[in-house]
Protein backbone atom coordinates (compact mmCIF):
# COMPACT_ATOMS: atom_id res chain seq x y z
CA UNK A 1 0.00 0.00 0.00
CA UNK A 2 3.22 2.12 0.98
CA UNK A 3 4.67 1.26 -1.94
CA UNK A 4 1.74 2.47 -4.44
CA UNK A 5 1.07 5.56 -3.14
CA UNK A 6 5.15 6.30 -3.30
CA UNK A 7 4.90 5.05 -7.05
CA UNK A 8 2.26 7.65 -7.38
CA UNK A 9 3.57 10.76 -5.78
CA UNK A 10 6.81 10.20 -7.99
CA UNK A 11 4.74 9.84 -10.89
CA UNK A 12 3.27 13.13 -10.64
CA UNK A 13 6.21 14.91 -10.05
CA UNK A 14 8.12 13.83 -13.48
CA UNK A 15 4.97 14.27 -15.08
CA UNK A 16 5.11 18.48 -14.20
CA UNK A 17 7.55 19.39 -16.16
CA UNK A 18 6.06 17.99 -19.46
CA UNK A 19 2.19 19.27 -19.24
CA UNK A 20 0.76 22.40 -18.16
CA UNK A 21 0.22 22.69 -14.59
CA UNK A 22 -3.76 22.25 -15.01
CA UNK A 23 -3.61 18.81 -16.78
CA UNK A 24 -0.83 17.81 -14.53
CA UNK A 25 -2.94 17.97 -11.41
CA UNK A 26 -5.56 15.87 -13.09
CA UNK A 27 -6.02 12.98 -10.87
CA UNK A 28 -6.48 9.58 -12.79
CA UNK A 29 -9.59 7.87 -12.10
CA UNK A 30 -9.13 4.24 -12.13
CA UNK A 31 -12.36 1.56 -11.95
CA UNK A 32 -12.00 -1.99 -11.26
CA UNK A 33 -15.69 -4.10 -11.41
CA UNK A 34 -15.56 -7.47 -10.22
CA UNK A 35 -18.60 -10.28 -10.21
CA UNK A 36 -18.86 -12.86 -7.47
CA UNK A 37 -21.25 -15.37 -6.68
CA UNK A 38 -22.10 -16.23 -2.97
CA UNK A 39 -23.42 -18.87 -1.26
CA UNK A 40 -25.69 -18.52 1.79
CA UNK A 41 -25.43 -21.40 4.19
CA UNK A 42 -27.99 -24.23 3.81
CA UNK A 43 -30.85 -23.80 6.35
CA UNK A 44 -33.61 -26.43 7.86
CA UNK A 45 -36.66 -24.64 7.96
CA UNK A 46 -37.69 -27.67 9.91
CA UNK A 47 -41.70 -28.62 8.39
CA UNK A 48 -41.01 -27.38 4.68
CA UNK A 49 -37.21 -29.17 4.37
CA UNK A 50 -34.03 -26.99 2.83
CA UNK A 51 -33.17 -23.80 1.58
CA UNK A 52 -30.51 -22.36 0.44
CA UNK A 53 -29.57 -19.15 -1.55
CA UNK A 54 -27.10 -18.00 -4.34
CA UNK A 55 -26.61 -14.06 -4.80
CA UNK A 56 -24.17 -12.32 -7.41
CA UNK A 57 -22.87 -9.46 -6.69
CA UNK A 58 -21.05 -6.94 -8.60
CA UNK A 59 -18.27 -4.85 -7.12
CA UNK A 60 -17.25 -1.30 -8.34
CA UNK A 61 -13.89 0.08 -7.02
CA UNK A 62 -13.48 3.34 -8.07
CA UNK A 63 -10.03 5.24 -7.22
CA UNK A 64 -9.05 8.72 -8.09
CA UNK A 65 -5.90 9.71 -6.71
CA UNK A 66 -5.38 8.68 -3.11
CA UNK A 67 -9.54 8.20 -2.38
CA UNK A 68 -11.30 5.08 -3.18
CA UNK A 69 -15.05 4.26 -3.25
CA UNK A 70 -16.95 0.72 -3.13
CA UNK A 71 -19.99 0.31 -4.38
CA UNK A 72 -21.40 -3.53 -4.22
CA UNK A 73 -25.15 -4.15 -5.95
CA UNK A 74 -26.48 -7.71 -5.87
CA UNK A 75 -27.19 -8.04 -9.72
CA UNK A 76 -29.47 -11.62 -8.82
CA UNK A 77 -30.76 -13.94 -6.13
CA UNK A 78 -31.76 -17.43 -6.80
CA UNK A 79 -32.67 -20.28 -4.43
CA UNK A 80 -30.86 -23.60 -5.41
CA UNK A 81 -31.78 -25.34 -2.84
CA UNK A 82 -35.29 -25.13 -1.41
CA UNK A 83 -38.06 -27.44 -0.06
CA UNK A 84 -39.60 -30.35 -2.54
CA UNK A 85 -39.80 -32.87 -0.70
CA UNK A 86 -43.71 -33.65 -0.02
CA UNK A 87 -46.33 -32.44 -2.60
CA UNK A 88 -47.60 -29.98 -0.32
CA UNK A 89 -43.97 -28.30 0.47
CA UNK A 90 -43.24 -28.15 -3.33
CA UNK A 91 -46.35 -26.34 -3.76
CA UNK A 92 -45.27 -24.01 -1.36
CA UNK A 93 -41.84 -23.53 -2.76
CA UNK A 94 -43.14 -22.80 -5.97
CA UNK A 95 -45.85 -19.77 -4.76
CA UNK A 96 -44.70 -18.89 -1.62
CA UNK A 97 -41.13 -18.16 -1.53
CA UNK A 98 -40.78 -14.48 -1.52
CA UNK A 99 -37.40 -14.01 -4.18
CA UNK A 100 -36.87 -10.37 -2.72
CA UNK A 101 -33.67 -8.64 -2.89
CA UNK A 102 -33.03 -5.72 -0.60
CA UNK A 103 -32.17 -2.51 -2.44
CA UNK A 104 -30.87 0.55 -1.31
CA UNK A 105 -33.05 3.42 -0.96
CA UNK A 106 -32.72 6.93 -2.98
CA UNK A 107 -30.87 7.09 -5.87
CA UNK A 108 -28.81 10.61 -5.80
CA UNK A 109 -27.80 12.34 -8.87
CA UNK A 110 -29.23 9.93 -11.33
CA UNK A 111 -30.62 10.77 -14.77
CA UNK A 112 -34.22 10.50 -14.59
CA UNK A 113 -37.09 11.41 -17.02
CA UNK A 114 -40.21 10.80 -15.36
CA UNK A 115 -41.06 9.96 -11.82
CA UNK A 116 -43.35 7.42 -10.89
CA UNK A 117 -45.81 7.64 -7.72
CA UNK A 118 -45.64 11.92 -7.23
CA UNK A 119 -49.56 12.38 -7.64
CA UNK A 120 -49.23 15.96 -6.23
CA UNK A 121 -51.85 17.34 -8.22
CA UNK A 122 -50.41 20.80 -7.34
CA UNK A 123 -46.99 19.92 -8.73
CA UNK A 124 -48.41 18.71 -12.09
CA UNK A 125 -47.22 21.85 -13.48
CA UNK A 126 -43.92 21.23 -12.12
CA UNK A 127 -44.60 17.41 -13.88
CA UNK A 128 -44.78 19.18 -17.45
CA UNK A 129 -42.41 21.63 -16.82
CA UNK A 130 -39.54 19.11 -15.92
CA UNK A 131 -40.81 17.07 -18.73
CA UNK A 132 -40.33 19.88 -21.26
CA UNK A 133 -36.55 21.08 -19.40
CA UNK A 134 -35.32 17.56 -20.37
CA UNK A 135 -36.90 17.55 -23.60
CA UNK A 136 -35.00 20.48 -24.11
CA UNK A 137 -32.04 19.05 -22.48
CA UNK A 138 -31.93 16.03 -25.09
CA UNK A 139 -32.42 18.28 -28.32
CA UNK B 1 -60.49 11.03 -13.96
CA UNK B 2 -59.18 14.32 -12.34
CA UNK B 3 -55.62 13.91 -13.01
CA UNK B 4 -52.92 15.71 -15.79
CA UNK B 5 -52.03 13.58 -18.59
CA UNK B 6 -48.65 14.46 -19.72
CA UNK B 7 -47.08 13.09 -23.13
CA UNK B 8 -43.23 13.47 -23.90
CA UNK B 9 -42.98 12.75 -27.68
CA UNK B 10 -39.49 11.78 -28.45
CA UNK B 11 -39.61 11.11 -32.36
CA UNK B 12 -38.67 13.75 -34.39
CA UNK B 13 -41.38 13.71 -36.59
CA UNK B 14 -45.36 12.80 -36.08
CA UNK B 15 -48.02 12.42 -38.09
CA UNK B 16 -50.56 15.13 -37.36
CA UNK B 17 -53.82 14.69 -35.96
CA UNK B 18 -52.25 12.05 -34.34
CA UNK B 19 -51.62 13.31 -30.56
CA UNK B 20 -55.01 15.48 -30.85
CA UNK B 21 -56.87 12.42 -31.67
CA UNK B 22 -55.14 10.31 -28.48
CA UNK B 23 -56.05 13.22 -26.04
CA UNK B 24 -60.06 13.55 -27.82
CA UNK B 25 -60.50 9.70 -26.78
CA UNK B 26 -59.35 10.05 -23.46
CA UNK B 27 -61.79 13.13 -23.29
CA UNK B 28 -64.18 10.55 -24.26
CA UNK B 29 -63.23 7.73 -21.87
CA UNK B 30 -63.90 10.29 -18.82
CA UNK B 31 -66.69 11.51 -20.03
CA UNK B 32 -67.99 7.46 -20.45
CA UNK B 33 -66.59 7.06 -17.12
CA UNK B 34 -66.87 9.21 -14.98
CA UNK B 35 -68.93 8.78 -11.77
CA UNK B 36 -68.46 12.97 -11.17
CA UNK B 37 -70.69 12.99 -14.31
CA UNK B 38 -74.48 12.63 -14.15
CA UNK B 39 -75.03 10.95 -17.30
CA UNK B 40 -72.41 8.70 -17.99
CA UNK B 41 -72.97 5.03 -18.54
CA UNK B 42 -71.19 4.15 -15.52
CA UNK B 43 -73.75 6.50 -13.28
CA UNK B 44 -76.63 4.68 -15.43
CA UNK B 45 -75.42 1.11 -15.17
CA UNK B 46 -75.40 2.05 -11.12
CA UNK B 47 -78.68 4.02 -11.31
CA UNK B 48 -80.18 1.18 -13.38
CA UNK B 49 -81.09 2.63 -16.19
CA UNK B 50 -79.06 0.92 -18.36
CA UNK B 51 -77.98 -2.69 -19.04
CA UNK B 52 -74.38 -4.11 -18.83
CA UNK B 53 -74.99 -5.96 -22.32
CA UNK B 54 -76.52 -2.76 -23.91
CA UNK B 55 -73.51 -0.70 -22.86
CA UNK B 56 -70.39 0.05 -24.83
CA UNK B 57 -67.86 -3.23 -25.43
CA UNK B 58 -64.92 -0.66 -23.65
CA UNK B 59 -67.87 -0.46 -20.62
CA UNK B 60 -68.08 -4.46 -20.53
CA UNK B 61 -64.40 -4.57 -20.36
CA UNK B 62 -63.27 -2.60 -18.17
CA UNK B 63 -65.77 -4.11 -15.62
CA UNK B 64 -65.22 -7.66 -16.23
CA UNK B 65 -61.27 -6.78 -15.99
CA UNK B 66 -62.12 -5.43 -12.29
CA UNK B 67 -63.98 -8.15 -11.55
CA UNK B 68 -60.94 -10.55 -12.55
CA UNK B 69 -58.91 -8.14 -10.76
CA UNK B 70 -60.74 -8.22 -7.40
CA UNK B 71 -60.61 -11.88 -7.94
CA UNK B 72 -56.37 -11.93 -8.51
CA UNK B 73 -55.85 -10.06 -5.73
CA UNK B 74 -58.23 -11.77 -2.91
CA UNK B 75 -60.55 -8.93 -2.98
CA UNK B 76 -57.77 -6.62 -2.14
CA UNK B 77 -58.55 -4.35 -5.21
CA UNK B 78 -62.30 -4.35 -5.40
CA UNK B 79 -64.39 -1.58 -7.35
CA UNK B 80 -66.80 -2.00 -5.02
CA UNK B 81 -65.09 -0.77 -1.79
CA UNK B 82 -67.06 2.12 -1.53
CA UNK B 83 -70.51 0.96 -2.68
CA UNK B 84 -71.62 -2.59 -2.56
CA UNK B 85 -74.09 -1.07 -5.22
CA UNK B 86 -72.27 0.99 -7.50
CA UNK B 87 -69.26 0.26 -9.31
CA UNK B 88 -66.04 2.64 -9.26
CA UNK B 89 -63.59 1.35 -11.69
CA UNK B 90 -61.64 4.31 -12.08
CA UNK B 91 -58.93 2.31 -9.93
CA UNK B 92 -58.33 0.64 -12.75
CA UNK B 93 -59.27 2.76 -15.73
CA UNK B 94 -56.65 5.51 -15.99
CA UNK B 95 -54.48 2.81 -16.33
CA UNK B 96 -55.89 1.09 -18.99
CA UNK B 97 -56.71 4.12 -20.75
CA UNK B 98 -53.42 4.88 -20.92
CA UNK B 99 -52.78 1.69 -22.04
CA UNK B 100 -55.33 1.71 -25.36
CA UNK B 101 -54.17 5.67 -25.62
CA UNK B 102 -50.16 3.86 -26.16
CA UNK B 103 -51.28 0.97 -28.48
CA UNK B 104 -53.25 3.16 -30.60
CA UNK B 105 -49.78 5.60 -30.79
CA UNK B 106 -47.62 2.59 -31.48
CA UNK B 107 -50.37 2.06 -34.44
CA UNK B 108 -49.99 5.04 -35.36
CA UNK B 109 -45.99 4.80 -36.07
CA UNK B 110 -45.51 6.90 -33.25
CA UNK B 111 -41.87 4.97 -31.38
CA UNK B 112 -40.59 6.63 -29.13
CA UNK B 113 -42.80 7.90 -26.14
CA UNK B 114 -43.86 8.46 -22.49
CA UNK B 115 -47.05 8.71 -20.99
CA UNK B 116 -47.44 10.00 -17.59
CA UNK B 117 -50.79 10.09 -16.08
CA UNK B 118 -50.53 11.53 -12.36
CA UNK B 119 -47.55 9.10 -11.64
CA UNK B 120 -48.03 5.90 -13.65
CA UNK B 121 -45.63 5.36 -16.12
CA UNK B 122 -46.49 3.88 -19.81
CA UNK B 123 -42.56 3.73 -21.74
CA UNK B 124 -42.49 3.10 -25.30
CA UNK B 125 -39.10 3.00 -27.33
CA UNK B 126 -36.17 5.17 -26.28
CA UNK B 127 -35.95 8.54 -24.24
CA UNK B 128 -32.90 9.44 -26.69
CA UNK B 129 -31.27 7.05 -30.04
CA UNK B 130 -28.70 5.96 -26.98
CA UNK B 131 -30.34 5.74 -24.15
CA UNK B 132 -33.07 3.74 -22.25
CA UNK B 133 -35.79 5.73 -20.30
CA UNK B 134 -35.05 6.13 -16.72
CA UNK B 135 -37.88 6.47 -14.37
CA UNK B 136 -37.42 8.01 -11.09
CA UNK B 137 -39.96 6.26 -7.93
CA UNK B 138 -40.71 8.78 -6.06
CA UNK B 139 -39.14 8.69 -2.28
CA UNK B 140 -42.11 8.55 0.40
CA UNK B 141 -41.30 10.38 3.29
CA UNK B 142 -38.89 13.23 1.33
CA UNK B 143 -40.89 15.00 -1.59
CA UNK B 144 -37.73 16.09 -3.95
CA UNK B 145 -36.11 12.58 -3.64
CA UNK B 146 -36.40 9.76 -5.86
CA UNK B 147 -36.17 5.99 -3.83
CA UNK B 148 -34.78 3.93 -6.81
CA UNK B 149 -34.75 4.86 -10.86
CA UNK B 150 -36.25 1.81 -13.19
CA UNK B 151 -34.56 1.92 -16.61
CA UNK B 152 -36.62 0.08 -19.35
CA UNK B 153 -37.93 0.70 -23.09
CA UNK B 154 -41.71 -0.89 -23.28
CA UNK B 155 -43.13 -0.90 -19.40
CA UNK B 156 -45.76 0.24 -17.62
CA UNK B 157 -44.95 1.66 -14.01
CA UNK B 158 -47.56 2.08 -11.09
CA UNK B 159 -46.89 3.18 -7.82
CA UNK B 160 -49.29 3.03 -4.68
CA UNK B 161 -48.41 5.04 -1.75
CA UNK B 162 -49.86 6.98 1.12
CA UNK B 163 -48.32 9.70 0.42
CA UNK B 164 -49.62 10.63 -2.86
CA UNK B 165 -52.84 12.65 -1.33
CA UNK B 166 -53.39 11.40 1.95
CA UNK B 167 -54.56 8.31 2.78
CA UNK B 168 -56.81 7.47 -0.20
CA UNK B 169 -56.13 3.99 -0.46
CA UNK B 170 -58.40 1.94 2.40
CA UNK B 171 -58.18 -1.93 2.92
CA UNK B 172 -61.77 -3.05 1.28
CA UNK B 173 -61.52 -5.61 3.89
CA UNK B 174 -60.83 -3.22 7.11
CA UNK B 175 -62.03 0.30 5.45
CA UNK B 176 -59.12 1.83 6.90
CA UNK B 177 -55.59 2.85 5.48
CA UNK B 178 -53.06 -0.06 5.32
CA UNK B 179 -49.92 -0.02 7.63
CA UNK B 180 -46.50 -0.67 7.88
CA UNK B 181 -46.00 -0.22 4.09
CA UNK B 182 -45.11 3.44 2.94
CA UNK B 183 -45.15 2.77 -1.12
CA UNK B 184 -45.37 -0.49 -3.87
CA UNK B 185 -44.54 0.27 -7.31
CA UNK B 186 -45.50 -2.73 -9.79
CA UNK B 187 -44.12 -3.06 -13.33
CA UNK B 188 -45.39 -4.75 -16.20
CA UNK B 189 -46.64 -5.25 -19.73
CA UNK B 190 -50.29 -3.57 -18.57
CA UNK B 191 -50.21 -0.28 -16.70
CA UNK B 192 -54.06 -1.15 -15.83
CA UNK B 193 -52.88 -4.61 -14.40
CA UNK B 194 -49.69 -2.85 -12.37
CA UNK B 195 -51.80 -0.14 -10.70
CA UNK B 196 -54.62 -2.04 -9.31
CA UNK B 197 -51.60 -4.88 -8.21
CA UNK B 198 -50.01 -1.55 -6.59
CA UNK B 199 -53.01 -0.76 -5.10
CA UNK B 200 -53.86 -4.10 -3.69
CA UNK B 201 -50.68 -4.84 -2.66
CA UNK B 202 -50.34 -1.68 -0.81
CA UNK B 203 -53.84 -2.06 0.69
CA UNK B 204 -52.90 -5.56 2.00
CA UNK B 205 -49.82 -3.05 4.34
CA UNK B 206 -47.13 -4.61 6.02
CA UNK B 207 -44.89 -7.63 4.97
CA UNK B 208 -47.86 -9.15 3.09
CA UNK B 209 -47.21 -6.45 0.65
CA UNK B 210 -44.02 -7.74 -0.69
CA UNK B 211 -44.57 -11.08 0.13
CA UNK B 212 -47.55 -11.06 -2.30
CA UNK B 213 -45.63 -9.53 -5.15
CA UNK B 214 -43.00 -11.84 -5.24
CA UNK B 215 -45.95 -14.64 -6.52
CA UNK B 216 -47.05 -12.16 -9.71
CA UNK B 217 -46.75 -13.75 -12.98
CA UNK B 218 -45.10 -10.58 -15.52
CA UNK B 219 -44.98 -8.13 -13.07
CA UNK B 220 -42.01 -7.31 -11.15
CA UNK B 221 -42.58 -5.45 -7.98
CA UNK B 222 -40.91 -2.91 -5.51
CA UNK B 223 -42.07 -2.16 -1.63
CA UNK B 224 -40.71 0.51 0.92
CA UNK B 225 -41.51 0.01 3.96
CA UNK B 226 -41.87 2.41 6.89
CA UNK B 227 -38.10 1.98 8.53
CA UNK B 228 -37.02 2.43 4.61
CA UNK B 229 -36.32 -1.29 4.02
CA UNK B 230 -36.83 -1.61 -0.23
CA UNK B 231 -37.78 -4.93 -1.16
CA UNK B 232 -37.68 -5.63 -4.97
CA UNK B 233 -38.53 -8.93 -6.87
CA UNK B 234 -35.57 -10.55 -8.45
CA UNK B 235 -36.41 -9.01 -11.55
CA UNK B 236 -37.66 -5.86 -10.99
CA UNK B 237 -35.53 -3.53 -13.47
CA UNK B 238 -33.83 -1.02 -10.92
CA UNK B 239 -30.76 1.16 -12.69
Amino acid sequence: MRKTITSLLAATVIAVPFANATAAVKAVKKTVVRTRRFTGSTIDTGRYGLLRVTIVVRKTTSIVGTRKSVKRRIMSVSVPVYPNETDRSAFISQNAIPVLVQEALRAQGARVDIVSGATYTSEAFAQSLQAAILAEKRW
Amino acid sequence: MGVPILLDLCDEEVADGVVDAMFDWLRWVDATFSTFKDDSEINRINRGELCLVDAHPDVQQVLQRCDELRAETRGYFDMHAASAFAADPSGFLKGWSIDRAAAFLQESGVRNFAINAGGDVRLSGRAVPQLHWRVGIQHPLERGEIAVVVEANELAIATSGAYERGAHVLDPHTGRPPSGVLSVTVVGPELGTADAYATAAFAMGGGAAAHWTARLCGYEALTILPDETVLATSGFPAA
